[in-house]
């Protein structure tokens, strides 16, 4: 691949202010008052932005692995801190979080490294569990938000199927079912319409740093399955984990609080 | 020894605006092995919370529930359901299974039953509720409440349950599918394997139903004995104010 021909100097970002200008010219001229937000918002991105790019400068220029997985399992601890907002009235959210975008980093890289799907180095490893990460943090929520609803709606058919003897897998295996495939059908229909109206991230960045456009389609295709793998198997980790806790052991459904 | 008994059990939920959230409050009962029992009292009573004890839907807060006198929490818990039937007041068919896999999901469930005939066992089911093996093939929005409250007693029938708890079954129906449901349990009752707990508010229906009744007010069994003579002769004042129609909702 060849380096970076995009060349690009503090004068060009200086210059992307501009575009952020437009935007609080029109806000002003329709006298709407977000501007506050668009600015913490601005100011926000480029902060965090400028100083992953410092971390990730650091990590490759040490590249050694341990830094590495470092800064991996920062990035999951702070995907679970976020989807743990979903899993409230749920016992040790944090931990089913952790184990649920662990599970999907681990078997969804673990392929793609350990079959050389991908070279195993530092450049494609960090960006990679990071959009992986990413994803699945989104996923996960929409799925343990939905499974509380539905087990919360669905109260009268889960203690019936309990009544006949059910186990509580069996019980809520149409709760369990409707918040798996809430948080996968975004994926899912995604992929169906992939390319046809906007370029996917990972292409348009090979596309702008100058590989040949099949290249760039070549590592899409693999971060959308990359994708699909991590997803499911965050969801399908998180709700196995999280509709136990809607039980208490003798096999009787908990009263679920707002 | 008595089938299904309850000594001095006590069930509270959180306190709330609208009261101090006991609900029972030292039930003491027992059925025998192949009785019938009513229980009678107005909405609000905790009727149907002592019927969900009984099927360990939830524990109580004290006392202790045993099953041929044995207490409930020492048997699996899954067992003692199959063996404690439970008909809640509205019909529950689970949305998304057929009428037939409703029929069949304490079957389904449970593997180790091996069913044999699965068509046989699903005709006999049927038959037993006076439905028709044709309305297997309706969906479940198509039926009508008495409908799919015969198809919710076929299904709980299916574990060979020895106590059968009916929780104001009919409260739903019009009166002429509440009458089948009755003709239905009376059936049921004649059998004298089954041991069964029937709930209701409605004085008309218990008298119908007759054999032994329990009065339950605010939490409290007040009264017991022969329906007839509670209904007629109420001895207590709360029962008496009850029967004649001057105790508020909740008792």
């Amino acid at each position: 691949m060849p380096e970076t021909s995009l060349e690009l100097g503090n004068s060009s970002l200086a210059l992307s202010f501009l575009l952020v200008g437009s935007c609080l010219i029109l806000l002003w001229v329709e006298r709407l008052r977000i501007h506050g937000e668009v600015i913490v918002g601005t100011l926000r991105s480029f902060l965090q932005l400028i100083i992953l790019g410092y971390i990730i400068d650091f990590i490759f220029s040490v590249d050694q692995l341990p830094w590495m997985f470092v800064m991996i399992g920062a990035m999951v601890v702070v995907g679970a801190h976020t989807a743990r907002a979903r899993a409230r009235g749920l016992p040790r959210p944090w931990l089913l979080c952790i184990a649920s975008l662990s599970a999907a980093t681990l078997v969804s890289l673990g392929v793609i490294f350990l079959f050389g799907i991908v070279r195993f180095e530092g450049r494609y490893l960090i960006p990679l569990a990071g959009i992986v990460i990413g994803n699945a943090v989104r996923t996960l929520s929409i799925s343990l938000d939905r499974l509380r609803g539905e087990m919360k709606n669905r109260r009268a058919e889960v203690e019936a199927a309990l009544s006949l003897g059910a186990a509580p897998h069996l019980a809520a295996q149409p709760s369990r079912w409707a918040a798996i495939r809430a948080a996968l059908i975004p994926s899912i229909d995604g992929m169906k319409i992939i390319g046809l109206v906007q370029m996917p991230g990972a292409m348009l960045g090979m596309l702008m740093a100058g590989a040949p456009p099949l290249e760039a389609v070549k590592l899409q295709i693999i971060v959308i399955y990359l994708l699909l793998s991590s997803n499911t198997v965050a969801v399908v980790a998180g709700i196995e984990l999280a509709y136990r806790s809607y039980f208490t052991p003798a096999l009787q459904l908990k009263p679920i609080v707002d | 020894m008595a089938k299904i008994e309850l000594r001095a059990v006590s069930y509270a939920v959180p306190p709330s605006a609208a009261g101090d959230g006991r609900i029972l409050r030292q039930v003491s009962l027992a059925v025998e092995a192949g009785q019938s029992l009513t229980i009678l009292g107005p909405s609000g009573s905790g009727k149907s919370t002592l019927l969900r004890l009984c099927n360990r839907l939830i524990d109580p807060g004290e006392g202790e529930l045993f099953f041929q006198g044995r207490p409930m929490f020492e048997l699996p818990v899954v067992e003692l359901r199959r063996k404690v039937g439970l008909v809640f007041q509205t019909p529950i068919l689970l949305k998304d299974l057929s009428l037939r896999d409703n029929l069949l999901f304490a079957v389904h469930c449970c593997r180790k039953d091996s069913p044999g005939d699965e068509e046989a066992l699903a005709k006999r089911l049927l038959d037993q509720v006076g439905l028709p093996v044709s309305i297997l093939g309706q969906r479940p929005e198509e039926l009508s409440v008495g409908q799919a409250q015969r198809l919710c007693l076929a299904r709980t029938l299916a574990t060979h349950p020895e106590v059968l708890l009916l929780d104001e079954p009919t409260s739903a129906l019009d009166p002429t599918a509440r009458l089948g449901i009755e003709r239905l349990v009376a059936a049921l009752r004649r059998d004298h394997t089954l041991t069964s707990i029937f709930v209701t508010h409605d004085l008309a229906q218990a008298r119908r139903l007759g054999g032994r009744a329990a009065v339950l007010v605010r939490g409290r069994i007040v009264e017991e004995g022969p329906v007839e003579a509670i209904l007629d002769h109420p001895a207590q004042e709360l029962t008496q104010r009850f029967v004649s129609g001057n105790l508020e909702e909740g008792g």
